[in-house]
C-alpha cells in the first residue's frame, strides 16, 4: 500500500468557516466527486495542482493556506 | 459506496461466475461431453456477460442516478489507469503462459481457452485493483 502523501490540509476548517459547506457542495464547485473530497480531506489523496487551485479559489484563499507540505 | 466501486464489484462477480463457470464446464465437468471446443457455450457466456453487466449496471445507476451520471474526476481516472496497468501484467502473463502451453503438450484449443482465461483473469485483477483503491481511499 502506498504511503499517504506528506501534505496537510485545512479543508475541514475552511468548509466550517464557509457556513458548514458540505463535501458535496465543494465537490460540485470544483467538478469532483464527494468521495474524492473525502479522500483529500483525510490526507489519503494528493490532488493535482489544478484541483488544489480550484479548491483554494472556492474558499477565496491562497493555495498555501489550504495545503501545507509536511515532508 | 460510489457507483464506480459498485461497477467494479458487478464486473468482478459477473466475470468470476460466468467465466469461472465456463472454464469449470469445459475442463472440470464437461457434462454432455461437448468438449473443449464448446462454441455455443462460449457464445452463451459472452451473451450472459453482456446481459448481466447491462442489467446490474442499470440497477446500480437507478439507485444512485446522480453518482452514475457524474463524469470521472482525476482520482477516478488515476485509479482506473493504475488498475489497467495491473490488469495488463496479468493479461501479458496469462497470454505468455497460454502460448507456452503449446510446448508442453497442449493443443491450439487449450491455448485459445488459456487466452480466454487470461482475459478473465485480467478483468478480475482490474476490478480487484479498483475496489482496493476505493476501499483504502487512495
Amino acid at each position: 500500500m502506498a504511503a499517504p502523501p506528506p501534505i496537510r490540509n485545512a479543508i475541514r476548517r475552511l468548509r466550517f468557516d464557509h457556513g458548514e459547506m458540505t463535501q458535496q457542495a465543494l465537490a460540485d464547485a470544483i467538478g469532483m466527486t464527494r468521495q474524492t473530497i473525502v479522500a483529500i480531506e483525510q490526507g489519503k489523496y494528493a490532488p493535482s495542482l489544478v484541483a488544489a487551485f480550484k479548491i483554494a479559489r472556492v474558499f477565496g484563499v491562497g493555495v498555501e493556506e489550504v495545503f501545507q507540505w509536511e515532508g | 459506496m460510489s457507483f464506480r466501486e459498485k461497477s467494479a464489484w458487478i464486473s468482478f462477480f459477473v466475470t468470476l461466475v460466468v467465466w469461472g463457470g465456463y472454464v469449470f464446464h469445459v475442463y472440470v465437468w464437461p457434462g454432455d461431453g461437448a468438449g473443449r471446443l464448446a462454441m455455443p457455450l462460449f457464445i452463451g457466456a459472452v451473451i450472459v456477460t453482456v446481459v448481466f453487466q447491462v442489467v446490474l449496471h442499470i440497477v446500480a445507476a437507478v439507485q444512485a442516478p446522480r453518482d452514475a451520471q457524474s463524469p470521472a474526476d482525476e482520482r477516478d481516472q488515476l485509479i482506473s489507469l493504475k488498475a489497467t496497468r495491473w490488469s495488463s501484467y496479468a493479461m501479458a502473463t496469462g497470454a505468455l503462459l497460454a502460448a507456452a502451453s503449446l510446448h508442453i503438450g497442449a493443443d491450439v484449443v487449450d491455448m485459445a481457452n488459456g487466452v480466454i482465461a487470461a482475459l478473465a483473469l485480467a478483468e478480475l485483477v482490474r476490478c480487484a485493483s479498483v475496489i482496493a483503491a476505493y476501499r483504502r481511499g487512495a
